[in-house]
């Protein structure tokens, strides 16, 4: 019984974010008390302000239930203005020290959505050269004056490896305020994304958002070679999460080798 | 008195202030007091006029065009309240006129005319932590704890050293290449 409702509720979370990335997405009907149930998960994750556009034309926009998917908007609206004065702080910091960082997950996830405020902003994840690693925890441990919470990584072990200074080729720059900040190119990004949210056990469902946001805005010179790696292993991870993506929340995958490659993976 | 009203040219608080627009309201941060606003649409045209130069009969009319209603200056003294009230104004500029403004009178006036009147909302200022993990450096999320580093998260639970996550179970197995 309890598993039943571990699956509905499951269910109602993937519909509630379903084609949430997009521009205009359609509006989600329900009942109060369903959107009651999942509203924790939502708030929890992360994901709440997604919903918000879906729900500010449906049956319950004026329902208190909604109002906390409205606030969550309007407060990760506020906050990505205020992380992005912290990754230009803290990326020109880091440049002082000739330090060239590349930025990865949040700030980035959240470019591929129509506005700033649906994605929250979080911690601020670096990468950085292996060989550079320690200055850079010395250089921004130094920096007391507005301690942002940064993750700083040694090269991109943590995401599946690669070799930093491929991965820097490939990165290009991104135009952040008044600067500019070096981004994985998007091949590295979206396997990033993916193996991030494999690894951390797929707890929020945002993660998977980011996922279908990123396949369904990939360039037209999008290399597939290049993000699946020749790591059968990692690919297959890619594979997995991108399916996961078009499977639960609908992303639209039509345009890429997922489905056939998806097939010669063991089930 | 009346002169003195005249006079007052309100100015709007620049320093230390994040602002973000949005369709129908207008968003700011205030980093010196760490207080989040919200002003609807009416607020947030009034002070975007006061610029120190315009006088409130001049922001009224301009309030007046933009909303396409007949308005008094009632609404934007109300309006002149609230921001003075969340310190969104330069003091000195209102500070020598603090016009009494009844909302309840206004909300009887301005009802046939549906004119939304002034409005801001505190909401809760942001934290950095908010989309953050949460967790200590090098942890990692997991349900509503934290994984140690190196330790997969599975369906909420951290698995054992060494352990994958398998159908939402931690297991140990052996990945064949």
């Amino acid at each position: 019984m309890a598993e039943v409702s571990i699956k509905l509720r499951g269910s109602r979370v993937a519909a509630i974010l379903a084609g949430s990335w997009r521009r205009s997405p359609t509006s989600f009907e329900c009942s109060a008390s369903e959107l009651k149930d999942i509203a924790p998960l939502l708030i929890n994750s992360g994901a709440a302000a997604l919903c918000w556009p879906r729900l500010k034309h449906s049956n319950l926009r004026k329902h208190p239930a909604t109002a906390k998917f409205q606030e969550t908007y309007r407060l990760n609206t506020l906050q990505s203005a205020l992380h992005q004065r912290a990754i230009e702080q803290t990326v020109a910091l880091l440049r002082s020290a000739q330090i060239e960082p590349i930025l990865v997950k949040g700030w980035c996830a959240a470019q591929l959505y129509p506005e700033p405020g649906l994605r929250p902003a979080g911690d601020i994840d670096l990468c950085v050269p292996p060989k550079q690693f320690a200055s850079a925890q010395i250089t921004l441990k130094n920096f007391q004056d507005e301690p942002y919470d940064v993750d700083l990584h040694e090269g991109f072990a943590k995401f599946g490896g690669g070799n930093f200074d491929q991965i820097y080729r490939r990165s290009q720059l991104a135009p952040l305020g008044e600067t500019n900040v070096r981004v994985s190119g998007a091949e590295d990004h979206l396997r990033l994304l993916c193996i991030h949210m494999l690894r951390e056990g797929a707890w929020r469902p945002l993660w998977l958002c980011d996922i279908a946001a990123a396949v369904e805005s990939l360039p037209e010179n999008f290399d597939w070679d290049c993000c699946l790696t020749e790591d059968r292993k990692l690919a297959d991870w890619v594979i997995c999460a991108v399916r996961l993506a078009q499977q639960l929340l609908g992303a639209d995958i039509t345009s890429t080798p997922i489905d056939q490659r998806a097939k010669q993976i063991p089930r | 008195m009346r002169e003195t009203i005249e006079r007052v040219l309100p100015m709007v608080r620049r320093d230390q202030l994040v602002v973000q627009e949005l369709a129908d309201e207008t968003l700011v941060y205030d980093l010196e007091r760490h207080k989040a606003h919200c002003l609807n649409e009416t607020s947030a045209l009034v002070w975007k006029h006061c610029d120190g130069k315009t006088t409130v009969a001049e922001i009224t009319g301009l309030l007046e065009r933009k909303l396409a209603t007949p308005i008094e200056e009632d609404v934007v003294w109300l309006a002149l309240t609230q921001l003075r009230r969340f310190r969104l104004l330069e003091e000195e500029s209102v500070a020598i006129a603090a016009m009494s403004v009844s909302r309840r009178e206004l909300v009887r006036k301005y009802l046939p005319a549906a004119l939304a009147l002034p409005v801001i909302l505190s909401i809760a200022a942001p934290t950095a932590a908010q989309g953050a993990s949460g967790c200590p450096q090098g942890q990692v999320r997991c349900g509503a704890g934290c994984c140690p580093a190196g330790r997969l998260c599975c369906a909420g639970v951290c698995c054992a050293a060494g352990e994958s996550c398998v159908g939402g179970v931690c297991r140990t197995v052996q990945i064949l290449d």
